[in-house]
């Protein structure tokens, strides 16, 4: 099983900025993690920094297994690590299973043809995202949400022990949703570490293991749904709203009352 | 892909006979005609052609930008402003220093916009914005010069920024070679790579690319590639931009594929554009530089429409 560190990761976009502050959690064990928070509350900032991407600034601890992820080589953090941004920019003249393969850069040479094995990998992250049936359709024909699940079997061809997906659920309707989040839960039953941002809680059912709540790059809460859900208080107070977040049954899904269930 | 490949293959050899029997004389013309005028005619063709197809292709991936080319980088302006101060000198430098100046030019020209782009984070519009300053700075140079020319000169200036495939013998050719070499080998082992730009920084980084690293490799070769093309022929425009649009609506945007077959399309473009140059008015000769330009006006019009894939 991937153990994930994180202490006191602090993360800007200059040297003298800080969008996200101090935030420090530690997973051991797979699971789906929901990164929770207002608009502008550094959700996306936090996953970026997690990777320390060319132009971000951070400090503290990421380490996985021990090791610390900035150390790492990128090629074999990339084995270990994936990520799908918000608005991913989407090649055009591709069909979705060379999309999908793309995927599999961490693991062959940059001038090598795709391998059996890789198109089978590929094809196979396409059906259990729902969208085997458009493997030879070119994304520049595919609409966002088809092109939202291409990205998304790109992520999973990629093989790796911890997946960060910013707003993975975005543009996808109920159906399609519904099958990302409960595709993400079986993932973390197999020991993958999932880490997600979303506004969208009451879309994901009862995927997610742990909720983070993130407030102006601060982080609010960290835990079991069920501890940062019942303080409504602290809630209402970050999304500036009374609001009440509970289940639809005691083992159901999320429902989201913005305004209050009153 | 397959379909590409056979057609632009058929194109190269109709043209490569086509273009060994026009001119005077035609097919009678005597063996050395063909062989010292004609057949370097070509392969300088095939060659420039090849290397400007190809920067443009790299470059529209590393900048993530449809209308990237090889003069995006700032290259013509620097070729053109090291031809004019050595036209406006006078100076009487043996023929491969003449090639190696415009080259030299180019190459100064794009490690300038690499050093302006360096104030921001050196990302793809930092790099577009900085080769702009450095073309409009090297175009009022070279206005300057121009205005500076006596008329002599200045019809040589102007000449040469039209580009000019008339060559007898093989120096340069044996010129722009390693020139190819050198830029050509490191691009088609970077296909792979190339591939991850397509999908924005964040996204390659997170596939193990190291995108500072690899956007200077490639925009390096890409200079190399244009700027050694740009001392044996002169700024000729659009091939970098018409090819790679073409190659990609054909066979796909997968680099593995583009790269080579634009290299293909590149010189295939080269040798057709030189040989209508040759036919229009002939006897006499248009410049290349002026079809080419005939042929980009129209495309980008077409791009206008198509709306082009990247």
């Amino acid at each position: 099983m991937p153990e994930l560190t994180i202490k006191d990761l602090s993360v800007g976009y200059t040297a003298d900025s800080t969008a996200v502050s101090g935030v420090s959690m530690k997973i051991t064990e797979g699971s789906v993690t929901a990164v929770i928070g207002p608009n502008g509350s550094g959700k996306s900032t936090f996953l970026k920094g997690i990777l320390s991407f060319p132009g971000i600034h951070s400090s503290g601890l990421v380490n996985l297994d021990s090791v610390d992820v900035r150390s790492m080589k990128r090629t074999e953090r990339a084995r270990r690590i994936a990520y799908l941004p918000q608005s991913p920019l989407v090649p055009a003249g591709l069909t979705a299973i060379e999309t999908v393969l793309l995927g599999r850069f961490p693991h062959r040479s940059a001038w090598s043809n795709d391998s059996g094995k890789d198109v089978e990998i590929a094809q196979e992250a396409l059906e259990m995202v729902g969208a085997g049936h458009l493997s030879q359709k070119f994304t520049d024909e595919m609409s966002g949400g088809e092109n939202r699940l291409v990205n998304l079997a790109a992520v999973l061809s990629q093989k790796t022990d911890v997946i960060l997906l910013d707003e993975p659920g975005s543009s996808l309707d109920y159906g399609h949703a519904a099958q990302l989040w409960k595709l993400l839960s079986d993932l973390a039953a197999k020991g993958i570490i999932i880490l997600a941002t979303t506004h969208r809680i009451e879309m994901s059912g009862n995927a997610f293991d742990k909720v983070m709540l993130l407030s102006e790059g601060i982080s609010l809460a960290f835990g079991e749904p069920e501890g940062v859900f019942s303080s409504g208080d602290l809630l209402s107070t970050v999304y500036n709203t009374p609001i009440e977040v509970k289940r639809s049954s005691p083992h159901g899904g999320w429902i989201v009352f913005p305004g209050g269930s009153s | 892909m397959k379909r590409t490949l056979e057609v632009l293959l058929v194109l190269a050899v109709l043209g490569i006979l086509l273009s060994l029997i026009t001119g005077p004389l035609g097919w009678r013309a005597p063996t050395r005609v063909i062989l010292y005028l004609r057949l370097p005619r070509i392969l300088l063709a095939i060659t420039a052609g090849a290397s400007l197809a190809v920067s443009g292709c790299i470059l529209q991936a590393v900048l993530r930008n449809p209308l990237a080319t090889p003069y995006t980088l700032g290259i013509s302006a620097g070729a053109g402003v090291t031809a004019g101060f050595i036209i406006l000198s006078g100076v009487t430098l043996p023929v491969f220093l003449v090639y190696l100046s415009g080259t030299a030019g180019a190459l100064a020209a794009s490690t300038l916009t690499w050093f302006l782009a360096g104030r921001g984070s050196r990302d793809h519009s930092s790099l577009i914005l900085a080769g702009v300053t450095v073309n409009l700075l090297g175009a009022s140079v070279l206005l300057l010069i121009e205005y500076m020319s006596p008329a002599s000169r200045l019809v040589e200036i102007v000449r040469w920024m039209m580009g000019d495939l008339a060559v007898a013998g093989y120096r340069r050719i044996l010129f722009l070679v390693p020139f190819l070499v050198a830029g050509m080998i490191p691009a088609l082992m970077k296909t792979g790579t190339l591939n991850q730009f397509l999908t924005g920084t964040e996204v390659a980084e997170s596939r193990g690319v190291n995108t500072v690293r690899e956007r200077l490799f490639l925009l390096v070769a890409a200079a190399v590639l244009a700027g050694g093309a740009v001392g044996a022929v002169g700024p000729v425009g659009f091939v970098g931009l018409i090819v790679p649009h073409t190659v990609r609506r054909l066979a796909g945007g997968d680099y593995r594929r583009l790269l080579p077959l634009s290299a293909l399309g590149g010189a295939v473009l080269m040798i057709w554009a030189d040989i209508f140059s040759r036919v229009i008015i002939t006897p006499a000769e248009l410049p290349i530089g002026v079809i080419l330009s005939l042929l980009g006006g129209p495309f980008f019009l077409y791009l206008l429409v198509k709306k082009p894939m990247l």
